[in-house]
C-alpha cells in the first residue's frame, strides 16, 4: 500500500481531488489545502434536498473521503511559511493553480523542489505548462473542443458535444496518479523527485487521435452522425437504436457479430439478401435502409430481452441505461461495487468503490470527508508552522 | 525488481521490469503500452491463428492509395502501432500444453502478467494467477475483463460502447431536453481502463518493493466506466430523478457551450468560469450594459438568464469567422478555443509543441507519428523508441536468451506449431 507517503493537495473540483483520492484510498496521507471559501466542489453539489451548504456536497464527499482539510488564506502573511513547512514534509505535491498564483504564494515547483529535492510535484491543467495555449484559462469543455473529441459527438449540422460531468477531469486525475507513482518508483533509484505536467487537452487528444486511426487512415471521415456511426466507421450496423422500451447500443461490425444478431432475432429472410451482407456498403451507401430493418427487429424486444439475447448469442449489444439502474444492478451488487455510507450533513448514500481490487492490499472503508478547515490547527502544530 | 536488462537501461521508472502482455484489442494492449513507455520490457504473446484483432483492420491508405505489401497486412495497422509501441512480440500457442509450459517458464522470469480475456480462459489452461503464483510469490497479475472476474454478467464481452451504455454514460450525452445521443464512436472506456490498470499496477509494484509481496488485481472495465459517474448517481439518489443530457451546459457556469461561427461546420467553445471574465465578454459582444447589471454579476444570476445570454452570444459568434471570434475573445482572457476536427488536431501548433505525437521509425511503414503517454516529466524520458513489433520478431531473444532454449528446440517447436 501507499502508507507512509504524505501527499499535499492544492486544488479543487474534480481532477486534483480524484488523483489524491486514489492515493488516499490506497493508504497515503492526504493533506488538502483549501482556501477560506473552500474547494469549489463544496459549492457544486449535488446536495440532499433542502440542505445546500459547504458541508453537504455529495461530489465533495465522494472525492475527499479520508483527507485532512487545512485552510490556508493566500493573503495571510503566514501562508508562505506554512506551505514551506508542508513541502518539506511531503512526498507529493499536486496542484491545479496557475503558475502566476503559485509564484505569488511561493509554492511554485522551483521553490518547493529547492526546499525538498525529493518532492514529486505534479501540476494538472487544461492545456499544460508549455505550448501556445499554456496558461490560458479554460476547462474540460475546451479540452474536448481542442482535442477533436467534441467534433465527432452529436448530430450533423448541430453543435458538437463535449463530455459531461467532468469526465475529462477524472481522466486527468487518474493519469496524474499514475505519473506520480512512476515518479515515486524512479525516486527510489535516483533519490530525487521531479516535476510533472499533466494537461487534459493532451489526454483527450491522445484518446481521440488513437480512436481516429480506426477511420481516417482508411479514408473514412471522423464526424458527427447522431446516434450512429455509419459512413464514419466502416462496417455497419454500429449505433444506438430504439427497441420496444428504450434504447440499445448495437455494434455488429464483424461478419460474425452481424450473423449472430440475425440468428438471435430469428434469421429474418432479408438477412440473406446480398445487399445486407456487404457491411461497408450498408454503412456507407444505405444506412437509413439498414436502420429501418434493424429497428424493425429490435422493436419486438425489450432492453432486458435484447441484453439476454446478446449474451446468449454473443453479439455486442447492451441497454442504454440510466445511472440509477446501475445503483440497483445485481452484478454491481454481487461485486460489492457500491457501498452504503452514512455521511454527516448528507445522510445515507451509495457510492462507488475503486474500479479494481487487490488480493493483497485491503481497500479502506469509506471515510467521512473533512469539514472545511477541520485539521487546520492540528496540522499546523504538527508541522511546526506558526498561525 | 528483477535485473533482466543491462544496467545502462536503468534510467526509466520501470527499467528492469518484465511484463507478459496477453492483452488484446484495446484496453489491455494500451495498459501494456503505457508500461513499455515507462521502460518495462513488455513481451506481447501472440498466436498466428488467433491474432489480436487490431492487427486485422487492414492496411491504411497512404498518398491516396491502399498500401499493399504482400504478406504484411497485419504489420500495417495504425491502431495496432499506437497500442503496441515498443513491445517485443513472440508467437506462442498457450492452448497447447507445451506452449502453456513455456508460458509458465516465462512467467517465472517475469514481474507482471496482464490479460483481458473472458474470465476463466486462463484458469482452463492452468495459467491463472493461483497457478502461476504458486512458484513465484512476487508475481503481479492483472485481469481487466469487461465486467470483472465474478458476478452474474462476468462472462460479458463487448466493446467500450457496450460498457458505457450499461453503466449510464451514454444516456448522459446529448442535447438538452432530448433523448440521449451518446458518444459511442471513440473508445473512452478502453483508454480509461488502460490508464486505471496502469495506476493499479504501479501501486502493486510499489507495494512489492515495500513488502516483497506480489498479488492479483481484478479490474472491471464496467466499474471503470461507472466510478466517474458518481456525481450523476448522487444526483439521482438526492432527487429521485435520473439525470438527463444537458448539451454542453454546466451546473454552475454561464455562458458555457459550443457556439456556431460563420462558415461550414465551424464552431468555438466559450465559457465564463469566474466573474472577472464576464465584463470583458459583455463588451466584446456589444452588450456592455450587461456588465453593469448586478443581477448578472455572479454565476447564479447569469444562470437564471442563461437562455438570453447564450442566444445573444450565439448570434454574435454566428456573424464572425472562428478566427475572428478567437482573436477578439482570447486577448480579453475569456476562455475560448476552436472546436478542432481530428485532422486539425494533427496539425495544431499547441499539440506539436507539446509533442503529443512523435515520429517513430517502423520497419515497414518507415517514419510514422504515434501518440505518446500524454505526460511531461522533467526527469523521465518518455520519448518513444520504437513502433510496434512484427509478429514473432523476438522469438529468438525470448526463447533463446530468456528461457535458454537452443536453436534446434525452437525450430522444432515452430514446426509443431507451439511457437506459432
Amino acid at each position: 500500500m501507499l502508507s507512509g507517503l504524505t501527499v499535499v493537495e492544492q486544488g479543487g473540483f474534480v481532477a486534483v481531488p480524484y488523483c489524491a483520492r486514489l492515493l488516499a484510498d490506497l493508504g497515503a496521507r492526504v493533506i488538502k489545502i483549501e482556501p477560506p471559501e473552500g474547494d469549489i466542489a463544496r459549492r457544486h453539489g449535488p446536495y440532499p434536498p433542502g440542505k445546500a451548504g459547504l458541508e453537504s456536497s455529495g461530489l465533495f464527499a465522494f472525492l475527499n473521503a479520508g483527507k485532512e482539510s487545512v485552510v490556508v488564506d493566500p493573503r495571510d502573511t503566514g501562508s508562505r511559511s506554512f506551505l514551506a513547512c508542508a513541502a518539506r514534509r511531503a512526498d507529493v505535491w499536486i496542484s491545479d493553480r496557475p503558475r502566476r498564483a503559485l509564484l505569488d504564494i511561493g509554492a511554485d515547483e522551483e521553490t518547493l523542489r529547492t526546499l525538498n529535492p525529493r518532492l514529486v510535484y505534479c501540476v494538472l491543467s487544461t492545456f499544460g505548462r508549455t505550448g501556445p495555449y499554456a496558461d490560458r484559462s479554460g476547462g474540460s469543455l475546451h479540452a474536448a473542443a481542442l482535442s477533436g473529441v467534441a467534433w465527432a459527438i452529436g448530430a450533423p449540422g448541430r453543435p458538437p458535444l463535449s463530455l459531461p460531468l467532468a469526465q475529462t477531469d477524472f481522466q486527468a486525475g487518474v493519469h496524474a496518479a499514475a505519473a506520480i507513482l512512476a515518479a515515486l518508483l524512479s525516486r527510489r533509484r535516483s533519490g530525487v523527485g521531479q516535476f510533472i505536467d499533466i494537461a487534459m487537452a493532451d489526454i483527450l487528444a491522445a484518446y481521440a487521435g488513437i480512436g481516429a486511426t480506426l477511420f481516417i487512415n482508411y479514408g473514412l471521415p471522423w464526424r458527427r452522425e447522431g446516434r450512429r456511426a455509419a459512413g464514419s466507421m466502416g462496417p455497419y450496423p454500429c449505433g444506438i437504436f430504439p427497441c420496444k422500451d428504450g434504447l440499445v447500443v448495437l455494434i455488429a461490425r464483424t461478419p460474425r457479430d452481424w450473423d449472430q444478431f440475425l440468428k438471435a432475432v430469428g434469421s429474418p429472410a432479408w438477412g440473406d439478401n446480398p445487399r445486407y451482407r456487404d457491411q461497408i456498403a450498408m454503412g456507407h451507401d444505405y444506412p437509413d435502409e439498414v436502420d429501418a430493418l434493424v429497428i424493425g427487429e429490435l422493436a419486438r424486444y425489450t432492453q432486458t430481452e435484447l441484453f439476454a439475447m446478446a449474451r446468449k448469442w454473443e453479439f455486442p449489444c447492451a441497454p442504454v441505461r440510466q445511472v440509477g439502474d446501475a445503483l440497483d444492478d445485481a452484478h454491481f451488487a454481487a461485486r460489492g461495487f457500491f457501498v452504503d455510507v452514512d455521511l454527516p450533513g448528507i445522510g445515507c448514500v451509495k457510492l462507488p468503490r475503486l474500479p479494481f481490487r487487490y488480493s493483497a492490499i485491503p481497500q479502506r472503508a469509506f471515510a467521512s470527508p473533512p469539514s472545511l478547515g477541520q485539521h487546520t490547527v492540528a496540522v499546523r502544530e504538527e508541522l511546526g508552522a506558526s498561525q | 525488481m528483477s535485473m533482466s536488462q543491462a544496467p545502462e537501461a536503468h534510467s526509466k521508472p520501470l527499467s528492469g521490469v518484465r511484463v507478459l502482455d496477453l492483452g488484446w484489442v484495446w484496453a489491455g494492449p494500451m495498459a501494456a503500452a503505457f508500461l513499455a513507455d515507462l521502460g518495462a520490457e513488455v513481451i506481447k504473446i501472440e498466436h498466428s491463428e488467433r491474432l489480436d484483432n487490431s492487427r486485422l483492420r487492414g492496411a491504411p491508405i497512404v498518398d491516396g492509395k491502399k498500401l499493399r505489401i504482400p504478406g504484411k497486412s497485419i504489420e500495417l495497422v495504425p491502431l495496432f502501432h499506437n497500442l503496441n509501441r515498443h513491445k517485443l512480440s513472440v508467437r506462442l500457442n498457450i492452448r497447447d500444453e507445451r506452449g502453456a509450459d513455456l508460458f509458465r517458464q516465462l512467467a517465472a522470469k517475469s514481474d507482471v502478467v496482464l490479460e483481458n480475456f473472458t474470465p476463466g480462459t486462463l484458469a482452463a489452461l492452468g495459467l491463472d494467477y493461483m497457478a502461476l503464483a504458486r512458484e513465484h510469490g512476487e508475481l503481479i497479475m492483472i485481469s481487466l475483463s469487461t465486467a470483472g472476474q465474478f458476478g452474474p454478467i462476468a462472462d460479458l464481452r463487448g466493446y467500450a460502447p457496450v460498457i458505457s451504455a450499461y453503466c449510464g454514460l451514454e444516456a448522459l450525452i446529448g442535447y438538452e431536453n432530448e433523448a440521449p445521443n451518446g458518444m459511442m464512436n471513440f473508445g473512452l472506456n478502453d483508454s480509461s481502463s488502460g490508464v486505471h490498470a496502469l495506476f493499479a499496477l504501479l501501486v502493486a509494484l510499489w507495494h512489492r518493493e515495500q513488502t516483497g509481496q506480489g498479488q492479483y488485481i481484478d479490474l472491471s472495465q464496467m466499474e471503470v466506466g461507472a466510478a466517474p459517474l458518481a456525481e450523476a448517481m448522487l444526483d439521482f439518489q438526492f432527487s429521485g430523478q435520473a439525470p438527463q443530457p444537458a448539451g454542453n451546459g454546466h451546473r454552475r457556469h454561464c455562458p458555457h457551450g459550443i457556439f456556431p461561427c460563420a462558415g461550414d461546420d465551424s464552431w468555438v467553445a466559450i465559457s465564463i468560469e469566474d466573474d472577472g471574465q464576464w465584463p470583458a465578454l459583455c463588451m466584446a459582444i456589444g452588450k456592455g450594459d450587461w456588465a453593469h447589471r448586478a443581477d448578472l454579476a455572479g454565476q447564479a444570476g447569469r444562470m437564471s438568464a442563461r437562455g438570453e445570454i447564450e442566444a445573444r452570444l450565439a448570434e454574435w459568434t454566428a456573424g464572425r469567422s472562428r478566427e475572428s471570434v478567437l482573436a477578439e475573445l482570447v486577448p480579453l482572457g475569456v476562455p475560448a478555443t476552436p472546436v478542432l476536427s481530428v485532422e486539425e488536431q494533427f496539425d495544431d501548433a499547441h499539440y506539436a509543441a507539446r509533442g503529443v505525437r512523435q515520429a517513430v521509425s517502423h520497419p515497414i511503414m518507415g517514419e510514422e507519428l504515434l501518440y505518446r503517454l500524454p505526460w511531461r516529466m522533467i526527469a523521465t524520458d518518455l520519448t518513444l523508441s520504437a513502433s510496434s513489433p512484427e509478429l514473432g520478431a523476438h522469438d529468438a531473444y525470448v526463447y533463446g536468451q530468456i528461457l535458454g532454449l537452443d536453436a534446434q528446440s525452437i525450430e522444432r517447436l515452430r514446426e509443431e506449431k507451439v511457437i506459432y
